[in-house]
Protein backbone atom coordinates (compact mmCIF):
# COMPACT_ATOMS: atom_id res chain seq x y z
CA UNK A 1 0.00 0.00 0.00
CA UNK A 2 2.76 2.37 1.01
CA UNK A 3 4.63 1.27 -2.08
CA UNK A 4 1.59 2.01 -4.26
CA UNK A 5 1.30 5.53 -2.88
CA UNK A 6 5.00 6.12 -3.46
CA UNK A 7 4.63 4.94 -7.06
CA UNK A 8 1.66 7.22 -7.62
CA UNK A 9 3.59 10.18 -6.28
CA UNK A 10 6.49 9.22 -8.51
CA UNK A 11 4.23 9.20 -11.55
CA UNK A 12 3.41 12.85 -11.12
CA UNK A 13 6.83 14.00 -10.00
CA UNK A 14 8.69 12.10 -12.69
CA UNK A 15 10.86 14.96 -13.91
CA UNK A 16 12.00 16.01 -10.46
CA UNK A 17 12.76 12.46 -9.41
CA UNK A 18 14.75 11.92 -12.60
CA UNK A 19 16.79 15.01 -11.92
CA UNK A 20 17.37 13.93 -8.34
CA UNK A 21 18.58 10.53 -9.44
CA UNK A 22 20.92 12.02 -12.07
CA UNK A 23 22.30 14.31 -9.38
CA UNK A 24 22.77 11.42 -6.96
CA UNK A 25 24.59 9.36 -9.54
CA UNK A 26 26.90 12.16 -10.53
CA UNK A 27 27.68 12.81 -6.85
CA UNK A 28 28.46 9.14 -6.49
CA UNK A 29 30.82 9.19 -9.48
CA UNK A 30 32.55 12.34 -8.22
CA UNK A 31 33.19 10.79 -4.82
CA UNK A 32 34.42 7.58 -6.38
CA UNK A 33 36.75 9.40 -8.76
CA UNK A 34 38.11 11.47 -5.90
CA UNK A 35 38.82 8.28 -3.93
CA UNK A 36 40.66 6.76 -6.87
CA UNK A 37 42.72 9.92 -7.32
CA UNK A 38 43.66 9.75 -3.66
CA UNK A 39 44.90 6.23 -4.24
CA UNK A 40 47.17 7.51 -6.95
CA UNK A 41 45.25 7.15 -10.19
CA UNK A 42 45.43 10.01 -12.69
CA UNK A 43 42.19 12.03 -13.08
CA UNK A 44 41.02 10.45 -16.34
CA UNK A 45 41.75 6.96 -15.21
CA UNK A 46 40.04 7.63 -11.88
CA UNK A 47 36.86 8.78 -13.59
CA UNK A 48 36.81 5.80 -15.92
CA UNK A 49 37.30 3.39 -13.05
CA UNK A 50 34.55 5.05 -11.04
CA UNK A 51 32.24 4.74 -14.02
CA UNK A 52 33.11 1.09 -14.55
CA UNK A 53 32.61 0.20 -10.91
CA UNK A 54 29.26 1.87 -10.97
CA UNK A 55 28.10 -0.37 -13.81
CA UNK A 56 26.27 1.39 -16.63
CA UNK A 57 24.64 4.47 -15.23
CA UNK A 58 21.93 4.15 -17.89
CA UNK A 59 20.95 0.68 -16.75
CA UNK A 60 20.87 1.87 -13.17
CA UNK A 61 18.52 4.68 -14.11
CA UNK A 62 16.29 2.27 -16.02
CA UNK A 63 16.19 -0.20 -13.16
CA UNK A 64 15.46 2.66 -10.79
CA UNK A 65 12.66 3.84 -13.02
CA UNK A 66 11.05 0.42 -13.23
CA UNK A 67 10.70 0.54 -9.49
CA UNK A 68 9.19 3.98 -9.68
CA UNK A 69 5.80 4.85 -11.09
CA UNK A 70 3.97 2.49 -13.45
CA UNK A 71 6.12 1.49 -16.43
CA UNK A 72 3.12 0.28 -18.48
CA UNK A 73 1.16 3.48 -17.92
CA UNK A 74 4.17 5.50 -18.86
CA UNK A 75 4.81 3.62 -22.07
CA UNK A 76 1.17 4.19 -23.04
CA UNK A 77 1.68 7.86 -22.32
CA UNK A 78 4.81 7.83 -24.45
CA UNK A 79 2.95 6.18 -27.34
CA UNK A 80 0.21 8.80 -27.08
CA UNK A 81 2.76 11.57 -27.01
CA UNK A 82 4.51 10.12 -30.05
CA UNK A 83 1.18 10.00 -31.92
CA UNK A 84 0.47 13.63 -31.09
CA UNK A 85 3.90 14.69 -32.29
CA UNK A 86 3.46 12.80 -35.55
CA UNK A 87 0.05 14.37 -36.11
CA UNK A 88 1.43 17.80 -35.39
CA UNK A 89 4.09 17.32 -38.03
CA UNK A 90 1.36 16.78 -40.66
CA UNK A 91 -1.24 19.43 -39.84
CA UNK A 92 -3.19 19.17 -43.10
CA UNK A 93 -3.65 15.45 -42.71
CA UNK A 94 -4.61 15.90 -39.08
CA UNK A 95 -7.20 18.55 -39.87
CA UNK A 96 -8.78 16.38 -42.58
CA UNK A 97 -8.92 13.38 -40.27
CA UNK A 98 -10.39 15.41 -37.42
CA UNK A 99 -13.01 17.03 -39.65
CA UNK A 100 -14.02 13.69 -41.12
CA UNK A 101 -14.23 12.06 -37.71
CA UNK A 102 -16.17 14.95 -36.18
CA UNK A 103 -18.60 15.08 -39.09
CA UNK A 104 -19.26 11.39 -39.14
CA UNK A 105 -19.65 11.07 -35.39
CA UNK A 106 -21.90 14.14 -35.28
CA UNK A 107 -24.02 12.91 -38.16
CA UNK A 108 -24.36 9.50 -36.62
CA UNK A 109 -25.40 10.97 -33.29
CA UNK A 110 -27.98 13.33 -34.75
CA UNK A 111 -29.43 10.64 -37.02
CA UNK A 112 -29.75 8.30 -34.11
CA UNK A 113 -31.35 10.99 -31.96
CA UNK A 114 -33.77 11.80 -34.76
CA UNK A 115 -34.62 8.17 -35.39
CA UNK A 116 -35.08 7.45 -31.71
CA UNK A 117 -37.27 10.52 -31.29
CA UNK A 118 -39.39 9.94 -34.38
CA UNK A 119 -39.66 6.21 -34.65
CA UNK A 120 -38.53 4.39 -31.58
CA UNK A 121 -39.88 6.29 -28.62
CA UNK A 122 -43.61 6.05 -28.02
CA UNK A 123 -45.45 9.34 -28.16
CA UNK A 124 -45.53 11.15 -24.90
CA UNK A 125 -49.01 11.57 -23.47
CA UNK A 126 -50.56 8.64 -25.33
CA UNK A 127 -52.46 6.12 -23.23
CA UNK A 128 -51.29 2.48 -23.55
CA UNK A 129 -48.84 3.19 -26.38
CA UNK A 130 -48.10 -0.52 -26.86
CA UNK A 131 -51.58 -0.97 -28.42
CA UNK A 132 -51.03 1.81 -30.92
CA UNK A 133 -49.91 0.78 -34.39
CA UNK A 134 -49.03 2.69 -37.52
CA UNK A 135 -50.73 1.53 -40.71
CA UNK A 136 -49.01 1.43 -44.09
CA UNK A 137 -50.42 -0.10 -47.23
CA UNK A 138 -47.85 -2.26 -48.97
CA UNK A 139 -47.89 -1.80 -52.74
CA UNK A 140 -47.33 -4.57 -55.29
CA UNK A 141 -43.60 -3.99 -55.22
CA UNK A 142 -43.56 -4.57 -51.47
CA UNK A 143 -42.92 -0.92 -50.62
CA UNK A 144 -44.73 0.82 -47.81
CA UNK A 145 -46.66 3.77 -49.17
CA UNK A 146 -48.90 6.50 -47.75
CA UNK A 147 -52.62 6.52 -47.24
CA UNK A 148 -55.10 8.92 -48.80
CA UNK A 149 -57.93 10.24 -46.67
CA UNK A 150 -60.34 8.18 -48.75
CA UNK A 151 -58.17 5.16 -47.99
CA UNK A 152 -58.20 6.06 -44.33
CA UNK A 153 -62.02 6.10 -44.26
CA UNK A 154 -62.05 2.71 -45.93
CA UNK A 155 -59.70 1.29 -43.33
CA UNK A 156 -61.67 2.88 -40.49
CA UNK A 157 -64.88 1.32 -41.78
CA UNK A 158 -63.51 -2.17 -42.42
CA UNK A 159 -60.75 -2.92 -39.94
CA UNK A 160 -61.97 -5.53 -37.48
CA UNK A 161 -58.84 -5.95 -35.43
CA UNK A 162 -58.65 -2.27 -34.55
CA UNK A 163 -60.66 -0.57 -31.83
CA UNK A 164 -60.16 2.75 -33.55
CA UNK A 165 -58.28 4.32 -36.45
CA UNK A 166 -57.23 7.92 -36.73
CA UNK A 167 -55.54 9.98 -39.45
CA UNK A 168 -53.33 13.03 -39.32
CA UNK A 169 -51.43 15.24 -41.70
CA UNK A 170 -49.18 18.19 -41.02
CA UNK A 171 -50.51 21.63 -41.89
CA UNK A 172 -48.86 24.91 -41.03
CA UNK A 173 -51.17 27.81 -40.29
CA UNK A 174 -51.06 31.49 -39.43
CA UNK A 175 -52.34 32.39 -36.00
CA UNK A 176 -53.97 35.61 -34.80
CA UNK A 177 -55.33 38.70 -36.51
CA UNK A 178 -53.46 38.97 -39.85
CA UNK A 179 -51.21 36.17 -38.68
CA UNK A 180 -49.99 38.41 -35.84
CA UNK A 181 -49.22 35.43 -33.59
CA UNK A 182 -47.01 33.89 -36.21
CA UNK A 183 -46.90 30.76 -38.31
CA UNK A 184 -46.99 27.49 -36.50
CA UNK A 185 -46.65 23.87 -37.49
CA UNK A 186 -49.95 22.19 -36.80
CA UNK A 187 -51.75 18.94 -37.52
CA UNK A 188 -55.02 18.21 -39.24
CA UNK A 189 -56.48 15.23 -37.42
CA UNK A 190 -59.56 13.10 -37.70
CA UNK A 191 -62.35 13.78 -35.21
CA UNK A 192 -61.58 10.71 -33.09
CA UNK A 193 -57.86 11.53 -32.81
CA UNK A 194 -57.69 12.26 -29.08
CA UNK A 195 -60.10 9.43 -28.22
CA UNK A 196 -58.21 6.79 -30.16
CA UNK A 197 -54.89 7.85 -28.70
CA UNK A 198 -56.30 8.08 -25.19
CA UNK A 199 -54.98 11.57 -24.59
CA UNK A 200 -56.18 13.22 -21.39
CA UNK A 201 -56.65 16.91 -22.18
CA UNK A 202 -55.11 19.60 -20.00
CA UNK A 203 -58.06 21.94 -20.55
CA UNK A 204 -61.43 21.52 -22.23
CA UNK A 205 -62.01 18.51 -24.46
CA UNK A 206 -60.73 16.75 -27.56
CA UNK A 207 -62.56 16.83 -30.91
CA UNK A 208 -65.91 15.12 -31.34
CA UNK A 209 -66.38 12.91 -34.41
CA UNK A 210 -69.16 15.18 -35.65
CA UNK A 211 -66.70 18.08 -35.82
CA UNK A 212 -64.85 16.35 -38.65
CA UNK A 213 -67.50 15.78 -41.31
CA UNK A 214 -66.28 16.84 -44.77
CA UNK A 215 -69.77 18.11 -45.57
CA UNK A 216 -70.13 20.31 -42.49
CA UNK A 217 -66.74 21.52 -41.29
CA UNK A 218 -66.62 23.00 -37.80
CA UNK A 219 -64.26 25.84 -36.83
CA UNK A 220 -62.80 24.32 -33.67
CA UNK A 221 -59.15 24.17 -32.68
CA UNK A 222 -57.14 22.48 -29.95
CA UNK A 223 -53.95 24.13 -28.76
CA UNK A 224 -50.74 22.33 -27.95
CA UNK A 225 -49.67 22.90 -24.37
CA UNK A 226 -46.49 24.81 -25.09
CA UNK A 227 -48.20 26.99 -27.70
CA UNK A 228 -50.90 27.78 -25.13
CA UNK A 229 -48.16 28.76 -22.69
CA UNK A 230 -45.99 30.73 -25.09
CA UNK A 231 -48.54 32.58 -27.25
CA UNK A 232 -51.51 32.79 -24.92
CA UNK A 233 -49.70 33.10 -21.61
CA UNK A 234 -51.40 29.97 -20.26
CA UNK A 235 -54.68 31.90 -20.17
CA UNK A 236 -57.05 29.86 -17.95
CA UNK A 237 -60.11 31.15 -19.85
CA UNK A 238 -58.82 30.03 -23.23
CA UNK A 239 -61.44 27.29 -23.72
CA UNK A 240 -64.37 28.77 -25.62
CA UNK A 241 -62.33 31.77 -26.76
CA UNK A 242 -62.10 32.54 -30.45
CA UNK A 243 -58.73 32.80 -32.16
CA UNK A 244 -57.99 33.39 -35.81
CA UNK A 245 -56.44 30.58 -37.80
CA UNK A 246 -55.46 31.61 -41.35
CA UNK A 247 -57.63 34.65 -40.63
CA UNK A 248 -60.73 32.54 -39.95
CA UNK A 249 -62.21 32.65 -36.43
CA UNK A 250 -61.94 29.25 -34.69
CA UNK A 251 -63.22 28.33 -31.24
CA UNK A 252 -60.72 26.80 -28.84
CA UNK A 253 -62.19 23.47 -27.70
CA UNK A 254 -59.30 22.40 -25.48
CA UNK A 255 -55.62 22.30 -24.70
CA UNK A 256 -53.54 19.17 -25.20
CA UNK A 257 -51.54 17.99 -22.16
CA UNK A 258 -47.95 19.05 -21.59
CA UNK A 259 -45.58 16.77 -23.45
CA UNK A 260 -48.12 15.70 -26.05
CA UNK A 261 -47.05 17.28 -29.31
CA UNK A 262 -48.51 14.87 -31.83
CA UNK A 263 -46.58 12.40 -33.93
CA UNK A 264 -43.54 14.58 -34.47
CA UNK A 265 -41.41 16.13 -31.77
CA UNK A 266 -42.25 19.75 -32.48
CA UNK A 267 -42.70 22.35 -29.83
CA UNK A 268 -45.51 24.64 -30.97
CA UNK A 269 -48.53 22.86 -32.39
CA UNK A 270 -52.23 23.34 -32.99
CA UNK A 271 -54.66 20.57 -33.87
CA UNK A 272 -57.51 21.12 -36.33
CA UNK A 273 -60.18 18.80 -37.72
CA UNK A 274 -59.28 17.50 -41.16
CA UNK A 275 -62.60 18.71 -42.50
CA UNK A 276 -61.70 22.28 -41.57
CA UNK A 277 -59.35 22.29 -44.58
CA UNK A 278 -62.15 23.90 -46.57
CA UNK A 279 -62.39 26.68 -43.96
CA UNK A 280 -58.64 27.20 -43.83
CA UNK A 281 -58.37 27.47 -47.62
CA UNK A 282 -61.70 28.97 -48.68
CA UNK A 283 -60.36 30.06 -52.06
CA UNK A 284 -58.29 27.01 -52.91
CA UNK A 285 -60.35 24.18 -54.38
CA UNK A 286 -57.29 21.96 -54.75
CA UNK A 287 -56.72 22.01 -51.01
CA UNK A 288 -60.08 20.41 -50.47
CA UNK A 289 -59.58 17.74 -53.11
CA UNK A 290 -57.33 15.87 -50.71
CA UNK A 291 -60.41 15.15 -48.59
CA UNK A 292 -62.04 13.03 -51.28
CA UNK A 293 -59.56 11.90 -53.93
CA UNK A 294 -58.30 8.36 -53.30
CA UNK A 295 -55.14 9.22 -55.23
CA UNK A 296 -54.26 12.19 -52.99
CA UNK A 297 -51.60 10.95 -50.70
CA UNK A 298 -50.52 11.02 -47.92
CA UNK A 299 -51.77 11.02 -44.40
CA UNK A 300 -50.41 9.12 -41.45
CA UNK A 301 -52.82 6.52 -40.18
CA UNK A 302 -52.59 5.16 -36.70
CA UNK A 303 -54.82 2.60 -35.05
CA UNK A 304 -55.40 1.21 -31.61
CA UNK A 305 -55.59 -2.58 -31.51
CA UNK A 306 -58.86 -4.05 -30.32
CA UNK A 307 -58.64 -5.89 -26.98
CA UNK A 308 -57.09 -9.33 -27.40
CA UNK A 309 -55.34 -8.41 -30.64
CA UNK A 310 -51.58 -8.57 -30.94
CA UNK A 311 -49.41 -6.78 -33.38
CA UNK A 312 -49.00 -9.91 -35.47
CA UNK A 313 -52.69 -10.72 -35.99
CA UNK A 314 -53.53 -7.05 -36.30
CA UNK A 315 -51.38 -6.90 -39.39
CA UNK A 316 -53.57 -9.44 -41.19
CA UNK A 317 -56.98 -8.54 -39.85
CA UNK A 318 -57.49 -5.37 -41.86
CA UNK B 1 38.71 -15.86 -1.57
CA UNK B 2 40.38 -14.79 -4.76
CA UNK B 3 37.38 -13.82 -6.84
CA UNK B 4 35.13 -11.09 -5.50
CA UNK B 5 31.73 -12.58 -4.84
CA UNK B 6 28.50 -10.96 -5.83
CA UNK B 7 26.20 -9.93 -3.08
CA UNK B 8 24.23 -12.98 -2.15
CA UNK B 9 20.85 -12.71 -3.75
CA UNK B 10 18.36 -10.98 -1.51
CA UNK B 11 20.89 -9.94 1.09
CA UNK B 12 21.67 -6.47 -0.23
CA UNK B 13 18.63 -5.05 1.59
CA UNK B 14 19.80 -6.59 4.81
CA UNK B 15 23.34 -5.32 4.35
CA UNK B 16 22.18 -1.80 3.57
CA UNK B 17 19.86 -1.69 6.57
CA UNK B 18 22.59 -3.01 8.87
CA UNK B 19 25.08 -0.47 7.53
CA UNK B 20 22.65 2.41 8.10
CA UNK B 21 21.87 1.15 11.60
CA UNK B 22 25.54 0.96 12.49
CA UNK B 23 26.71 4.18 10.81
CA UNK B 24 23.73 6.53 11.00
CA UNK B 25 22.63 8.56 7.95
CA UNK B 26 24.88 8.07 4.89
CA UNK B 27 24.76 9.09 1.26
CA UNK B 28 24.74 6.53 -1.55
CA UNK B 29 28.45 6.43 -2.25
CA UNK B 30 29.29 6.21 1.44
CA UNK B 31 26.97 3.22 1.78
CA UNK B 32 28.65 1.51 -1.19
CA UNK B 33 32.15 2.23 0.17
CA UNK B 34 31.21 1.10 3.65
CA UNK B 35 29.92 -2.22 2.36
CA UNK B 36 33.11 -2.79 0.40
CA UNK B 37 35.28 -1.84 3.38
CA UNK B 38 33.43 -4.02 5.87
CA UNK B 39 33.74 -6.98 3.53
CA UNK B 40 37.44 -6.10 3.13
CA UNK B 41 36.72 -5.45 -0.53
CA UNK B 42 35.63 -9.03 -1.01
CA UNK B 43 32.06 -8.05 -1.78
CA UNK B 44 31.78 -6.18 -5.01
CA UNK B 45 28.41 -4.59 -5.26
CA UNK B 46 27.59 -3.36 -8.68
CA UNK B 47 27.27 0.11 -7.33
CA UNK B 48 24.50 1.03 -9.74
CA UNK B 49 22.20 -1.61 -8.26
CA UNK B 50 22.41 0.12 -4.93
CA UNK B 51 20.04 2.93 -5.94
CA UNK B 52 17.08 0.79 -7.01
CA UNK B 53 17.55 -1.12 -3.75
CA UNK B 54 17.52 2.14 -1.78
CA UNK B 55 14.38 3.25 -3.58
CA UNK B 56 12.65 -0.02 -2.73
CA UNK B 57 13.61 0.27 0.90
CA UNK B 58 12.24 3.83 0.89
CA UNK B 59 8.96 2.70 -0.62
CA UNK B 60 8.60 0.12 2.12
CA UNK B 61 9.17 2.77 4.73
CA UNK B 62 12.32 1.11 6.06
CA UNK B 63 14.58 4.05 5.29
CA UNK B 64 14.00 7.78 4.99
CA UNK B 65 15.79 10.25 2.75
CA UNK B 66 16.88 13.82 3.24
CA UNK B 67 18.99 16.17 1.15
CA UNK B 68 22.06 17.54 2.86
CA UNK B 69 25.72 18.37 2.33
CA UNK B 70 28.62 15.98 2.19
CA UNK B 71 31.90 16.71 4.00
CA UNK B 72 33.19 18.20 0.76
CA UNK B 73 30.17 20.50 0.52
CA UNK B 74 28.47 18.59 -2.29
CA UNK B 75 24.65 18.46 -2.19
CA UNK B 76 23.77 14.80 -1.60
CA UNK B 77 20.87 12.68 -0.51
CA UNK B 78 21.25 11.06 2.88
CA UNK B 79 19.60 7.81 3.79
CA UNK B 80 18.67 6.87 7.36
CA UNK B 81 17.05 3.79 8.81
CA UNK B 82 13.54 4.26 10.25
CA UNK B 83 11.98 2.58 13.25
CA UNK B 84 10.08 0.30 10.90
CA UNK B 85 13.38 -0.49 9.18
CA UNK B 86 15.03 -1.36 12.46
CA UNK B 87 12.25 -3.76 13.35
CA UNK B 88 12.53 -5.37 9.91
CA UNK B 89 16.28 -5.59 10.23
CA UNK B 90 16.09 -7.40 13.57
CA UNK B 91 13.57 -9.90 12.27
CA UNK B 92 15.72 -10.61 9.24
CA UNK B 93 18.89 -10.70 11.28
CA UNK B 94 17.42 -13.39 13.55
CA UNK B 95 16.23 -15.36 10.55
CA UNK B 96 19.63 -15.08 8.98
CA UNK B 97 21.48 -16.21 12.10
CA UNK B 98 19.22 -19.18 12.48
CA UNK B 99 19.59 -20.21 8.83
CA UNK B 100 23.36 -19.69 8.93
CA UNK B 101 23.77 -21.73 12.10
CA UNK B 102 21.78 -24.60 10.65
CA UNK B 103 23.94 -24.65 7.53
CA UNK B 104 27.09 -24.42 9.69
CA UNK B 105 25.93 -27.44 11.73
CA UNK B 106 25.58 -29.47 8.57
CA UNK B 107 29.10 -28.61 7.52
CA UNK B 108 30.47 -29.59 10.97
CA UNK B 109 28.56 -32.83 10.86
CA UNK B 110 29.90 -33.63 7.41
CA UNK B 111 33.45 -32.97 8.64
CA UNK B 112 32.97 -35.25 11.68
CA UNK B 113 31.67 -38.11 9.57
CA UNK B 114 34.63 -37.81 7.26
Amino acid sequence: MRSLVARLVALFRRRRLDEELADEISAHLEFAAADHVERGLPGDEARRTASRRFGGARQAEEAYRDRQGFPLLESIWQDGYYAIRTLRRQPAFTVVVLVVLATVIGLNTSLFTLTAGLLLRPWAGVGNPSQVVTIYPIDSAGRASGVSLAGYRFIADHATSLAGVTAMRPESVDLGEDGGLGKTGGFLVSGNFFDVLGVVMARGRGFRPDEDRPGSPQAVVILGFSLWQSRFGGDAGIVGARIRVNGVPFTVAGVAPAGFVGPEPRSATVFLPIASLSLLHPNDASAVRVLYQPGDCCSDVVGRLAPGQHTRTGGRGA
Amino acid sequence: MSVKSDVLHGTLDLIVLKTLEAMGPLHGYAIARRIEQVSSDQLAINQGTLYPALLKLGHRGWISTKWGQSQTGRRVKFYAITRLGRRQLHTEEDDWQRAASIVTKFFRLAKAVK
